[in-house]
């Protein structure tokens, strides 16, 4: 970790020089990890992709603010759910549905191409893509603010602490998120639940607005 | 014995618990099979959430990154920040060029004198010095801008864009400003100090 923290930290500062091919690489390393968490918490992938290029944008011009002794991805992965949410705030009054059933060709323009990770055996493969598709369809239907921390917490193994600072939230909301968010897919995935089946789900206002601690 | 707690469930999977009390957790799931099949269930969901299905990352997003900030556009109050620091710094080598009665500022007079009134050659004289001139003072400014790269990070911002390949207007422009401010202020120095001498040279 150290050797690559160094390397990182070099990178960094050559950003702050206005090196053209070091913000290339930095934009390069980061890219794929802020669209799918931006993507995760907004669900499309147009404004995902301008909104990772804002973040980019943002980051670079403020990066003679970044703390070299931190680390740099919760540093911009801050700067992208801030946007990512704000974008969520100005758009409000839409529902926020994700669309992730590459099944259904229907509705082409906002549905995003999926890669799915091949299975480790072939004939594995179609099946654990099937369940995942399904679970990402379970994920969809939570709110947005439940999404980002199962994303934060699962895809980039962020520690609750590590999801606190980079949400700006207490721990206790986070554990609080997380918890309520295991709760409803487990019930959704074994059928204690309902799931709901084409309809968006229902916007309960809560968004990204805080629940009581 | 414990009673059963889905949270608690949550946390030994994610390794969340401490070590005695996982302990306590597994003895009660031994004993109570509506925990042991909940906790299979979290395991069986947190196998796959890591990996779920995403889109294929868009082409040309450092492209499109670059390009923002070739062109970027600051906030009013930055602007205006960053006129009066360039200004202010313009003024002030002006000033320091013009008590050391730096010749740079007598022979724009006789250039501007020449262009208006004189003859070509006069002109023509006059610019070449006045080039000299200038290299001379754009060593000095580069000398400056270098000292000023150590300083505070508004400097070393510019020192950073100066020196990075993303030359923009603003910072033509900002060059352009330090330049007038030094010549003017060292014009008005320079006349005034000619005057309170009584006589004026050339």
């Amino acid at each position: 970790m150290g050797e690559s923290r160094q390397g990182e930290s070099a990178l960094i500062t050559r950003c702050r020089e206005g090196d053209s091919d070091a913000i290339r690489q930095l934009v390069r390393q980061y890219e794929a990890p802020i669209f799918h968490l931006i993507w995760r918490s907004i669900g499309n992938v147009e404004d995902a992709r301008d909104l990772t290029q804002e973040t980019f944008v943002k980051a670079i011009r403020a990066i003679a603010t970044f703390d070299l002794d931190r680390p740099f991805r919760n540093w911009i992965f801050r700067i992208a759910t801030n946007l990512a949410i704000d974008h969520l705030r100005r758009r409000r009054l839409r529902t926020v549905s994700i669309d992730v059933d590459p099944g259904d060709e229907a509705h082409g323009s906002m549905r995003a191409p999926l890669l799915i990770d091949p299975g480790d055996r072939p004939d594995e493969t179609h099946a654990r893509a099937r369940l995942s598709e399904r679970l990402a369809r379970l994920v969809a239907q939570l709110p947005p603010d439940y999404r980002t921390v199962v994303h934060l917490r699962h895809h980039d193994q962020l520690s609750y602490e590590e999801i606190a600072q980079v949400l700006g939230i207490p721990l206790g909301t986070v554990k609080a998120r997380l918890h309520r968010a295991h709760h409803r897919l487990r019930a959704l995935w074994t059928g204690e639940e309902e799931e709901e089946s084409g309809t968006p789900p229902p916007i309960d206002g809560s968004g990204f607005a805080e629940e009581g601690e | 014995m414990r009673h059963c707690d889905e949270i608690a469930n949550q946390e030994f999977l994610l390794g969340a618990l401490a070590p005695e009390e996982a302990a306590g957790l597994e003895e009660h799931l031994r004993g109570c099979a509506a925990c042991a099949r909940q906790v299979d269930e979290y395991r069986a969901l947190f196998a796959e959430l890591p990996d779920l299905p995403l889109p294929a990352v868009p082409e040309g997003i450092a492209d499109g990154v670059l390009k923002a900030l070739r062109r970027r556009r600051l906030a009013p109050a930055q602007v205006a920040g960053r006129s009066l620091a360039v200004a202010f710094s313009g003024g002030l080598v002006g000033l320091l060029l013009a008590l050391f009665r730096h010749p740079l500022f007598l022979f724009f007079g006789r250039l501007t004198h020449g262009f208006l009134i004189g003859g070509s050659a006069e002109f023509l004289r006059g610019l070449r010095v006045l080039l000299h001139d200038l290299l001379d003072m754009t060593v000095l400014l580069h000398a400056l801008i270098g000292a000023l790269t150590k300083v505070g990070p508004l400097t070393q911002q510019m020192g950073a864009a100066a020196r990075s390949s993303m030359l923009d207007p603003t910072i033509v422009l900002s060059f352009a400003l330090f330049l007038a401010t030094a010549l003017l202020i060292g014009r008005i120095v320079g006349h005034l100090g000619r005057e309170n001498l009584g006589h004026a040279k050339h």
